[in-house]
């Protein structure tokens, strides 16, 4: 997957699973404040845009998804879990609702698994159709990110309610729009035909400041928005701490057998956040209480909001509360309580 | 702390933890069972899905159960299970830091 | 070309700010505010302590002895009823051509601990001033009293009535102020809309509006006030109590009634708005001003004489249409007091602060954005000269698709076999094995809601539609019930005295009796015109009406009509009721909810529906002095005679044998039955449960029998039906509906 956007110099670019995408445009500490306090424009197009159609579309999705999608309307998105049989994660991912069908947005990188698992799955009656060549998706996150949608787009989109979804246009484009992010800020989404993507970016960027995925995944830590593609692979969602994306009284859905099984049998690992004033210290560096390893670091970053490194741990269920002091490699770190930065937009109010 | 200082110090915040899931299950007539909500979940819009008129019914419920007053209090609060913990129950040591 | 012109000829009012028209014009052109401080002891419980209220001796200075025992909500009403009507010189109207609209927000307190119906307030009124003609009892919340007005004026366009009251009426009171408080809605000093926005001040009141045909009135020699030039209705399908933020429902409340009076946004001289001082209103209603009137906005001037009175609930739609028709008069806009130098400065729109001002003025909206998610916009407009008219267009109006819920089964299919099979009802209805909604939704609703999205849903699916988006916003919803929610409205009473200042605001959001409406309309996202009816058992024929004249004048093609009542106690046992005979018992009450999918036959017919049954006719008539037999003589009269099929309203009890007295006089070759032998008495669903038999009947042959009929109080068995079959098709059926010393209605459906 690459973006459709002229990648402005001095972008640093690597890879996240199957995309390739802007981790950096200039800092990470300026990217993140835009986040953070005023406004940021996310070139979201590593994520695949996959459609379900079909007459059995709505059974289908409600078997592939983990959370309810029966009543779904076009004016709605939600956001929920696609497992596997044995109830790993197989990507996060944003239903979009439409008239007939719906849109499946992967996560950044994730499209390419996404797609093997649904058409694996589709039978006759389910038309599994990648959107990804003809549409593209951009965020816009922050505080003050209502505004900039008030002067791009149209200032009534802006109070939109949250996970409200409306076909609508930008400059005689159509576009569907949604109020629907990732950073706990306001946030909003536009899904766009690809060919307009470079016209509505230079626009946008007018407005609000671009952010690389380097910013959005500190921002997403920092209110323990599931980063699949770093906290999943082995770990089942109660190890991952996802329970909230999956919809446990919902009748059948693949891979509901296994998370059952999982929460009714013993309590095993389970996250919790940390701080330190060491560096971050990589995936994988063992967590131990005197000496004695008892579990291993998911993922950690530096969080400029924290001015100190923020990651998550995975111990066992009775050491996975807030406020204990542990040792990460060689450093001492205390676990936190969620979120680990408090969004601004919390405390804003739309105007 | 030796590990089993820290399992305590861990337990008595899952259990206020516990505490508060039970009463958000029972008060709002949650379909769940209590323990499937995580401790650091976001209870607004996404996650448990709570809206304004939950957050009041949960002022009144946490002032009963805990008997302290939270209405002033802003939204962060209920940021998550184990934060409210840490505002309802005084025992509890802290670490959290917010920006 | 335009339907016939209907004016308003007599206005009354008593609130805070005036004891008649004339003072509370006197007082609203002065800036002079009529909100106090509560004196009342147990209101020092809350922090907010300012309130509308309406001192006693203005209201019974105003009353006759004869009346001065009466609660406070009808003596409010009986006031300004009788002001308008005197205004108005309407005194002589036919008693059957004199009509009742009357809009209420809260259950009136009876003596006894318990609630009055909510329809006896629009009763007391009805049996004072001689009114035997159409009568309704509008429950929209907080847009009652404009919505009565609107349709006061159908009720003329059908001609159905010469002449209308409409208006609202709601007096102060503890509960609900405690759950007002307890939802942080109140200011704690006196409010100030559009400025301060910190709250709201609950007021008391009650205002009417003559409402007739400018052709009578000229013809009368009266002087016409204002006409009323439209309106609109629409359904945020949002919240239950916080307001859709975008303003879209406000929006296409005020389109629909522009569209409705034929008039353009650019012809809107004033808006009176609903203005109650709190922020998410406040807010919301700026939104709508510059949606509708885009960069003209700021240019029309708009006000809130909640400034002066608070919120008067159910009156306060009528009071303002009230203060709309005397600035129109006066060619003033009343002023929204309330407003500092500083906030002055701050606003962005006109909200005629503090002073008011004369200016030009033909064209008035008044809007009133209701709990629930209702919202209601009238068009006032300066009267004009006769002119050309057209009747309502005749539409052929069919049903398309039945749901019920119901102790006998969910849906018509279990329905339908459980009549076959003359079962009666085993215990409440049941909603396991499927879902009816997201589960973010369905968990926030109460037992009669998710009845009635459960029947809403199956009556959809029954129908087999499938709409868009776009076609769904335009879905209307006409609700129906007698008592609203039992379970919440305990549930809230007992939290109050436990402890006002910790009320159970979740059931609070529920005890409106429009609640459930809204419920159904936010989880199947339906947008269009919409009403609540509180008539006991003939609310589900009155809503019924409102869902065809709503369909003929062309503001809906579809409508749900949804009738939802619930059991105080689980019910009781069944045998020993049988309905029409000497010795039944009494049907005790049971829960239920039946929804019937309305549609134009055009519309059914282009999407390849297969219709139950047409909307012949429906004929509604209010009690007089000439007993329940009399009032079912009435509401026959002037029905057609050929009729295969009579369901009727008994119940068991004292009144079946005045119905089949008069239906068997008046229909002698009719057979006549009744359902609540097999599901006892569900209160308005009763009415739409009938319907729905009765559609059933017409297109799939399956007739409701009474087993066990043996004594009947009238006539012989052979005049009944007493199994569940018929010798011929039904191509018509009669259904009667029933709220006894009240309302009758009666609804003819025909073969398509």
């Amino acid at each position: 997957m690459e973006s459709p956007i002229a990648q402005p110099a001095g972008a640093v670019h690597g890879d996240i699973l199957e995309a390739r995408v802007a981790l950096r445009y200039t800092t990470l500490a300026e990217e993140y404040g835009a986040i953070r306090e005023r406004a940021a424009v996310l070139d979201l197009s590593g994520a695949r845009i996959i459609e379900i159609g079909g007459a059995d579309a709505v059974d289908f999705a409600q078997r592939v998804l983990a959370r309810d999608v029966e009543y779904l309307t076009a004016e709605r998105c939600m956001t929920s879990l696609v497992l596997d049989a044995d109830g790993r994660v197989v990507d996060q991912v944003v239903v979009w609702g439409r008239e007939t069908g719906m849109l499946l947005e992967s996560s950044v990188g994730g499209g390419a698994r996404l797609l093997e698992h649904l058409t694996g799955l589709a039978g006759d009656g389910v038309e599994i159709t990648d959107r990804s060549a003809e549409l593209t998706l951009f965020g816009l996150e922050g505080p003050y990110s209502w505004g900039v949608v008030g002067r791009l787009i149209d200032g009534e989109l802006a109070a939109l309610p949250f996970e409200s979804v409306v076909d609508t246009e930008w400059d005689g484009v159509p576009i569907v729009f949604a109020r629907t992010g990732f950073t706990g800020e306001y946030g909003y989404k536009v899904l766009l035909p690809r060919t307009e993507a470079q016209r509505l970016w230079d626009a946008a960027v007018a407005e609000a400041v671009p952010a690389g995925q380097e910013a959005l995944e500190l921002a997403m830590l920092e209110v323990r928005q599931p980063l699949v593609h770093r906290e999943a692979g082995a770990a089942d969602i109660l190890e991952m701490g996802a329970n909230w994306l999956v919809d446990i009284t919902k009748e059948d859905f693949v891979g509901r057998d296994a998370v059952l099984a999982a929460f009714a049998g013993p309590e095993g690992m389970r996250t919790v956040g940390f701080t330190t004033s060491a560096d971050a210290p990589a995936a994988g560096t063992p967590v131990t209480v005197d000496g004695e390893r008892i579990g291993e670091v998911v993922h950690a970053v530096h969080s400029v909001g924290l001015d100190a490194a923020l990651g998550l741990i995975r111990v066992p269920a009775d050491l996975a509360a807030a406020g204990l002091r542990l040792t990460v490699g060689d450093a001492e770190v205390t676990t936190l309580t969620s979120p680990y930065v408090t969004p601004k937009s919390w405390s804003t109010p739309i105007i | 702390m030796t590990i089993d200082e820290l399992r305590a110090t861990a337990a008595a915040r899952r259990e206020t933890c516990a505490r508060i899931k039970r009463m958000i299950v029972s008060r709002l007539d949650l379909p769940i069972e209590p323990e499937w909500i995580t401790d650091d979940q976001p209870l607004f819009g996404r996650g448990l899905e709570l809206d304004s008129l939950d957050v009041l019914e949960l002022y009144v419920a946490i002032e009963a159960e805990f008997g302290v007053a939270l209405y002033d209090s802003d939204m962060s609060v209920f940021g998550s299970v184990s934060r409210l913990a840490g505002h309802v129950d005084p025992a509890l040591t802290l670490a959290e830091t917010s920006a | 070309m335009a339907l016939r012109p209907v004016v308003i000829t007599g206005i009354g009012v008593i609130c805070a700010a005036g004891r008649d028209p004339e003072e509370f014009w006197a007082r609203l052109t002065a800036g002079e505010s009529g909100i106090t401080a509560v004196a009342d002891e147990r209101f020092a419980a809350f922090e907010a302590r300012y309130a509308g209220q309406v001192p006693t001796e203005w209201i019974d200075d105003q009353l006759p002895d004869t009346d001065r025992g009466l609660d406070r909500t009808a003596r409010l009403a009986l006031v300004a009823a009788r002001q308008a009507v005197a205004m108005a010189g309407v005194a002589d109207v036919p008693g059957e051509r004199f009509g009742l609209v009357l809009g209420k927000c809260q259950a009136t307190p009876a003596a006894d601990g318990g609630y009055q119906p909510m329809h006896a307030t629009g009763d007391v009124v009805a049996a004072r001033l001689g009114m035997r003609g159409p009568r309704i009892l509008v429950s929209t919340a907080c847009a009652a009293g404009g919505n009565a007005v609107g349709l006061a004026k159908d009720k003329i366009l059908t001609g159905e009535a010469d002449v209308v009251l409409a208006g609202g009426v709601d007096p102060l009171l503890f509960g609900t102020y405690a759950g007002f408080a307890g939802l942080q809605a109140l200011s704690s000093g006196p409010c100030a809309p559009y400025s301060r926005s910190d709250g709201l001040n609950l007021g008391e009141g009650a205002a009417f509006l003559v409402v007739e045909p400018l052709d009578r009135a000229l013809a009368r020699g009266a002087v016409p006030l204002a006409e009323v030039a439209g309106y609109g209705l629409s359904a945020d399908a949002y919240h239950a109590t916080a307001p859709d933020p975008t303003g879209r429902g406000g929006v296409s409340a005020m389109r629909r009634a522009l569209a409705d009076a034929g008039l353009a946004a650019e012809d809107v001289d004033y808006v009176n708005g609903h203005g109650t001082g709190t922020p998410a209103n406040d807010a919301m209603e700026k939104k709508v001003m510059r949606a509708v009137f885009g960069e003209r906005a700021a240019s029309v001037p708009t006000s809130s004489i909640k400034s002066f009175i608070g919120h008067t609930l159910g009156a306060a739609g009528a009071v303002e249409a009230v203060a709309s028709v005397l600035a129109l008069r006066t060619a003033t806009a009343p002023p929204t007091i309330g407003f500092t130098d500083e906030a002055i400065a701050a606003s962005t729109l006109d909200f005629v602060p503090n002073a008011a001002r004369e200016m030009p003025m033909t064209v008035v909206v008044s809007n009133n954005y209701a709990f629930g998610g209702n919202n209601a916009a009238l068009v006032l407009r300066t009267p004009g000269p006769l002119r050309e008219h057209t009747g309502l267009p005749e539409r052929d109006v069919v049903v398309t698709g039945l749901g019920p819920v119901t102790g006998l089964g969910t849906g018509i299919a279990e329905v339908t076999s459980a009549i076959a099979a003359g079962q009666a009802s085993a215990g409440p209805p049941s909603l396991d094995g499927r879902t009816f909604a997201p589960r973010s939704l369905w968990r926030h609703m109460n037992n009669l809601s998710r009845m009635a999205i459960a029947a809403s849903r199956l009556a959809w699916e029954d129908a087999g539609l499938k709409l868009s988006r776009a076609a769904s916003d335009a879905v209307g919803v006409m609700f129906a019930t007698a008592a609203g929610s039992v379970e919440s409205t305990d549930g809230f009473d007992e939290s109050v005295l436990a402890n006002p200042n910790k009320p159970a605001v979740l059931s609070f959001s529920n005890v409106v009796l429009n609640a459930t409406g809204g419920a159904v309309c936010q989880t199947l996202g339906l947008r269009g015109p919409t009403t609540t009816i509180c008539n006991g058992g003939a609310s589900a024929s009155i809503a019924l009406d409102c869902a065809v004249e709503t369909i003929r004048a062309g503001k809906a093609e579809v409508v749900l009509v949804v009738a939802a009542d619930e059991a105080p106690e689980p019910g009781g046992a069944l045998d020993g009721v049988t309905p029409y005979d000497r010795d039944s018992a009494p049907a005790p009450k049971a829960s239920a909810a039946v929804a019937l999918v309305v549609e134009s036959a055009e519309h059914a017919a282009a999407r390849g529906a297969t219709p139950y049954a047409r909307v012949v006719t429906t004929r509604h008539a209010g009690a007089g002095d000439d007993g329940e037999r009399g009032l079912v003589e009435r509401n026959l009269s002037g029905l057609p005679a050929d009729i295969d099929l009579v369901i009727g309203s008994a119940t068991g009890a004292r009144h079946d044998a005045d119905e089949a007295a008069a239906v068997l006089d008046g229909l002698p070759s009719s057979p006549l039955t009744a359902s609540t032998g097999l599901t006892g008495d569900c209160g308005s669903a009763t009415g739409a449960l009938n319907l729905a038999l009765a559609a059933l009947a017409i297109r799939d042959g399956v007739v409701t029998a009474i087993p066990g009929l043996e004594n009947p109080h009238t006539g012989g068995v052979e005049s009944y039906v007493a199994k569940p079959v018929l010798p011929g098709a039904v191509r018509r059926a009669l259904v009667l509906t029933a709220a006894p010393g009240s309302v009758r209605g009666g609804v003819v459906l025909g073969a398509v």
